[in-house]
C-alpha cells in the first residue's frame, strides 16, 4: 500500500474509494471554486434522485465530505448537502437547488440552544447568530412554535460576511428583525433538533477527519526528507512515536465519522455521531496541532499552510460539539 | 443515481446481512442468559487451585456444546466454525451477559494453540492436541525470557539434538497459567547464538517432563497469574517440533497474529459493560453534584465508541481478506489505554474506599468492578503481547514506512 492509501479510511470499498479519489482530485485542483463539481452532480450525492438529487445515501456522501476537508475545499457541501439537504430531503425545490451547488447558510450554534434564543411572535422571527456559508440561497434557522421544534430556510435574509480565522470557508452573521416565516420552507418534528445536531456532527466530523489526514500525510513526508544530526528526523524514536499516535488518532476519528454516516438512521448512530463530534473532532484538531509542532519552525509559518488544517479542524470541532450538546448526550445517565 | 455524468459517481451496493446477524445476536444473548452460572463470582471466591481450574473447565465444556469455547476454529477440530462477524457477536454477548471469562484458557489454549497447530502441525500433531485443547487441557506460552522481552529474537534458551531427542536448557518468563499447564508452546534456539530469528525452533513441550520447574511470579495486584519456567536438561522427542527446525520464527508469527483477531474484542465488550456499571453508580447521586464526573464519563463513552468502530472496521477487513494496515496494533494500544483510564476513573469514584484491598483470590476478568484491582491489572494489557511502545515502532516502521531504528549496535561502538 502507498502512504496515501494507508492513510485513507480502511472501510472504503472499491467504488467509494474511487469516489473519494475523484472528489479529492476535483476539490484539490479547484480549491477556491465553490461550484467545483456541481455540474457533475457532486453536491447532490445523498439526496433523492427523483427530487433532483444524485441519489445514494449518507454513506456515499461521506467520502466526498471527507475529501472536502482533506483539500480544504470552499464548496458548501458540508453544510448545504450534509445538513440542510438531509433535513429537507422531501423538498424538491431545495433538493434541486442544493444539488446545483446552492449555499444555504447554517448556524454555528447547537440547534436546540439557538432555538431557545430565537423568538417567534405573530409569525415573525427575531434573533441574531453566526453562520457558515454565504447564504446566497437562504439561511437555515431553528425556532420553536407552540413548543414544537421547527426549522425554516429563510431566503430573503442578508448574511453579513465576516472574516473567519478559517479562511477556507465563508463565515457570517445573520440578524432576524421580525422576519416572516410565511411562504418559507419549514419542517417540524419532535426529534428535529436531535436529527439536526446528528447531521451536523456527522458532516463536520468527516471534514475534520479529512483535514487531519492531509496534515498527517504532509508531516510523514516531511519527516522522510528533513535531516538533522545526519539522519531523517523520521528515524528518531521520539518522533516516530508521535507519528504513530497521530496515525492511531486519525484511524479512530475516521472510524467514528464514517461509521456514524454509514449507520445513519439506526438507533446506535446517534451515539456514534455524538462520539464523532466530541472525540473524533478533538483528535483531528490534535493531529493538526501535532503537524505544526513536528514541522518545527516552518510549521509555524503562514507560508507552510499547516495553519489551514489546524483552523479548519478547530472550526469543525467547535461546530460539531454544539457547546456541550454532544458531551451531555454521551453522559446521559438514563 | 445520475452517475452517468461522471465515471466516479456510482453508488456502491449495500453489503452484508445486518438482519441475520441481529437474529444471531439475540440467540447468543438468550443462550448466555440461560446457560451461564449466575453465582460464579461468589463461587470462585471460595475455590482454590485445582478446584478453580475444574470450575473453569466445567464452564468451558458448557460453552463447547455450542462451539463457543473456540468459535473461530473449524467444527471438525472441536471449534464452532463461526465467521469473524459471528465470533465478534459471541465475544461481545459473552462480556455483556456478565458470564464468567476463562482467564486460564484464554488466549493460549483456546486461541493460540489451535490456530498455530492447525496452520503448521502434522496431521498427527493436530489429532493429538487440537480437540483436547478446546476441551480443556491447559497450555502456556514460553516465548519471553529474562533477557529477551521486546527483542524476542535474541532469546537464549537452547535446544540441542542428541540421537533421537532434543535437550532443552534455559529459562522462560511471563508464562500465564504455567502452574496449571499440561503443555507449553516453546521457542528455543537451534542455531548459533548470533543467528537471531533464523535459528529458532518452535516446540510443543510436555510440562510434566523431567527438568521442568515452574515458579509463580507475584504481580502488582498480589496475584500469581504468570510464572517463570526453568528448563534443566529437559528431553523432548523429535516429533515435538512444530513446523521445521530453524523455522520457528515464522510459526511464532502465526501465534502472535492470532492475538489480534476477534479475541481482543472481548476486552472492548468488558469496557462497555464497565461503562454501564459506572453510569448506574453515578445515577444514584444528583446530576449537578457529579457534573465534572459526567464530563469525564462522556469522553470515556466516546472513546469506547471509537475503539468499537475501529474493531468493526478490522472485522470488515478480515472478512474481505484485506491487509490490516496496522489497525490491530492501533486497536491494542487504544483499548488498553482506555481500559487504564476507565478503571482509574471508576476507582476514583469510590473515594477513600478504593484504598482497601478487596482481597479477591482470583482475577476473573479485565473489568470485575473491583476497580482498583482492575486498574492495577490494566498494565498487563499495555505491556503484554508486545508493549504499546513496540506497537508504536511497528506502526511507524511497517505501516508508515519510516526509517528503522539502528539495530544490533554494540554499546560504545
Amino acid at each position: 500500500m502507498t502512504l496515501s492509501e494507508t492513510l485513507r479510511y480502511s472501510g472504503l470499498v472499491a467504488e467509494r474509494y474511487e469516489l473519494a479519489s475523484v472528489a479529492e482530485k476535483l476539490f484539490g485542483t479547484k480549491q477556491l471554486d465553490v461550484t467545483a463539481g456541481t455540474d457533475q452532480g457532486w453536491s447532490g450525492v445523498g439526496l433523492p434522485e427523483e427530487l433532483g438529487g444524485s441519489g445514494g445515501d449518507e454513506a456515499d456522501l461521506a467520502p466526498i465530505l471527507e475529501a472536502a476537508g482533506s483539500t480544504c475545499a470552499a464548496a458548501p457541501l458540508t453544510w448545504s448537502t450534509g445538513v440542510v439537504g438531509q433535513l429537507f430531503s422531501h423538498d424538491a425545490d431545495l433538493v434541486s437547488a442544493i444539488s446545483s451547488g446552492a449555499d444555504v447558510a447554517l448556524p454555528l450554534a447547537s440547534a436546540e440552544k439557538l432555538a431557545a434564543e430565537i423568538t417567534l411572535e405573530d409569525g415573525r422571527l427575531r434573533g441574531e447568530f453566526l453562520v457558515i456559508g454565504t447564504g446566497s440561497h437562504g439561511v437555515l434557522v431553528p425556532f420553536e412554535s407552540d413548543g414544537a421544534p421547527c426549522a425554516a430556510v429563510l431566503t430573503d435574509v442578508p448574511v453579513e460576511n465576516l472574516p473567519g480565522l478559517d479562511q477556507t470557508r465563508p463565515w457570517g452573521r445573520v440578524r432576524l428583525d421580525g422576519v416572516s416565516t410565511s411562504g418559507m420552507a419549514v419542517v417540524s418534528a419532535p426529534d428535529l433538533f436531535s436529527r439536526w445536531e446528528t447531521k451536523m456532527a456527522q458532516a463536520f466530523a468527516l471534514d475534520a477527519a479529512g483535514a487531519a489526514r492531509s496534515a498527517l500525510r504532509r508531516t510523514i513526508e516531511y519527516s522522510l526528507t528533513r535531516e538533522q544530526f545526519g539522519r531523517p528526523i523520521g528515524s528518531f524514536q521520539a518522533y516516530k512515536h508521535r507519528l504513530a499516535d497521530m496515525y492511531m488518532h486519525l484511524k479512530l476519528s475516521q472510524s467514528l465519522a464514517f461509521r456514524a454516516a454509514a449507520e445513519a438512521g439506526e438507533p446506535a448512530s446517534v451515539t456514534r455521531a455524538n462520539a464523532a463530534a466530541l472525540y473524533g473532532t478533538s483528535l483531528a484538531t490534535k493531529i493538526c496541532g501535532e503537524a505544526v509542532q513536528l514541522h518545527g519552525g516552518i510549521g509555524f509559518t503562514w507560508e507552510a499552510g499547516l495553519h489551514e488544517f489546524l483552523k479548519r479542524s478547530r472550526a469543525d470541532q467547535v461546530i460539531a460539539q454544539g457547546q456541550g450538546s454532544a458531551r451531555d448526550a454521551l453522559s446521559s445517565l438514563s | 443515481m445520475r452517475g452517468a455524468r461522471h465515471d466516479g459517481v456510482a453508488v456502491p451496493q449495500k453489503g452484508g446481512s445486518v438482519t441475520g446477524l441481529a437474529e444471531f445476536r439475540r440467540d447468543i444473548a438468550e443462550w448466555f442468559a440461560l446457560n451461564a452460572p449466575a453465582d460464579w463470582r461468589e463461587t470462585v471466591d471460595r475455590l482454590r487451585g485445582q478446584e478453580y481450574l475444574d470450575y473453569q473447565r466445567q464452564w468451558l465444556r458448557t460453552l463447547g456444546e455450542r462451539g463457543f469455547a473456540a468459535p473461530g476454529i473449524p467444527r471438525e477440530w472441536g471449534g464452532g466454525g463461526y465467521t469473524v462477524s459471528e465470533q465478534v457477536v459471541i465475544f461481545e454477548e459473552w462480556s455483556r451477559s456478565g458470564a464468567m471469562p476463562l482467564p486460564l484458557y484464554y488466549s493460549v489454549s483456546l486461541n493460540h494453540v489451535p490456530h498455530t497447530i492447525l496452520a503448521h502441525g502434522t496431521q498427527e500433531q493436530k489429532e493429538r492436541y487440537v480437540r483436547d485443547a478446546i476441551r480443556g487441557t491447559v497450555w502456556c506460552q514460553g516465548f519471553s525470557e529474562p533477557g529477551s522481552g521486546s527483542d524476542l529474537a535474541s532469546l537464549r534458551t537452547t535446544a540441542k539434538r542428541q540421537d533421537d531427542h532434543w535437550v532443552i536448557e534455559g529459562q522462560k518468563i511471563w508464562s500465564s497459567g504455567a502452574m496449571f499447564a499440561d503443555h507449553c508452546i516453546l521457542l528455543a534456539r537451534t542455531g548459533s547464538q548470533e543467528s537471531r530469528h533464523r535459528g529458532i525452533t518452535y516446540f510443543l513441550l510436555d510440562m510434566r517432563a523431567e527438568g521442568v520447574d515452574v515458579r509463580p511470579i507475584r504481580q502488582n495486584t498480589g496475584h500469581h497469574e504468570f510464572c517463570e519456567i526453568f528448563l534443566d536438561s529437559v528431553k523432548l522427542p523429535l516429533d515435538s517440533v512444530l513446523g521445521e527446525v530453524d523455522q520457528g520464527w515464522s510459526v511464532a508469527q502465526t501465534t502472535l497474529e492470532t492475538e489480534r483477531g476477534p479475541i481482543g474484542m472481548s476486552v472492548i465488550g468488558e469496557i462497555g459493560a464497565g461503562l454501564e456499571m459506572v453510569k448506574k453508580h453515578l445515577a444514584t447521586t444528583s446530576p449537578s453534584s457529579v457534573a465534572p464526573e459526567r464530563a469525564e464519563l462522556a469522553t470515556l463513552v466516546a472513546r469506547h465508541q471509537a475503539v468499537s468502530a475501529l474493531s468493526a472496521d478490522i472485522v470488515d477487513l478480515l472478512n474481505r481478506g484485506a491487509p490490516d494496515g496496522g489497525l490491530s496494533s492501533l486497536m491494542k494500544i487504544s483499548f488498553s489505554e482506555l481500559l487504564r483510564d476507565l478503571t482509574e476513573f471508576a476507582s476514583r469514584l469510590n473515594g477513600p474506599s478504593e484504598l482497601i484491598d478487596p482481597q479477591r483470590p482470583h482475577l476473573t476478568g479485565s473489568v470485575t468492578g473491583d476497580w482498583t484491582l482492575d486498574w492495577l491489572q490494566s498494565w498487563s494489557w499495555t505491556i503484554a503481547g508486545g508493549t504499546n511502545e513496540i506497537q508504536r515502532n511497528i506502526i511507524a516502521e511497517r505501516t508508515l514506512g519510516l526509517p528503522r531504528e539502528p539495530r544490533g549496535a554494540k554499546r560504545g561502538a
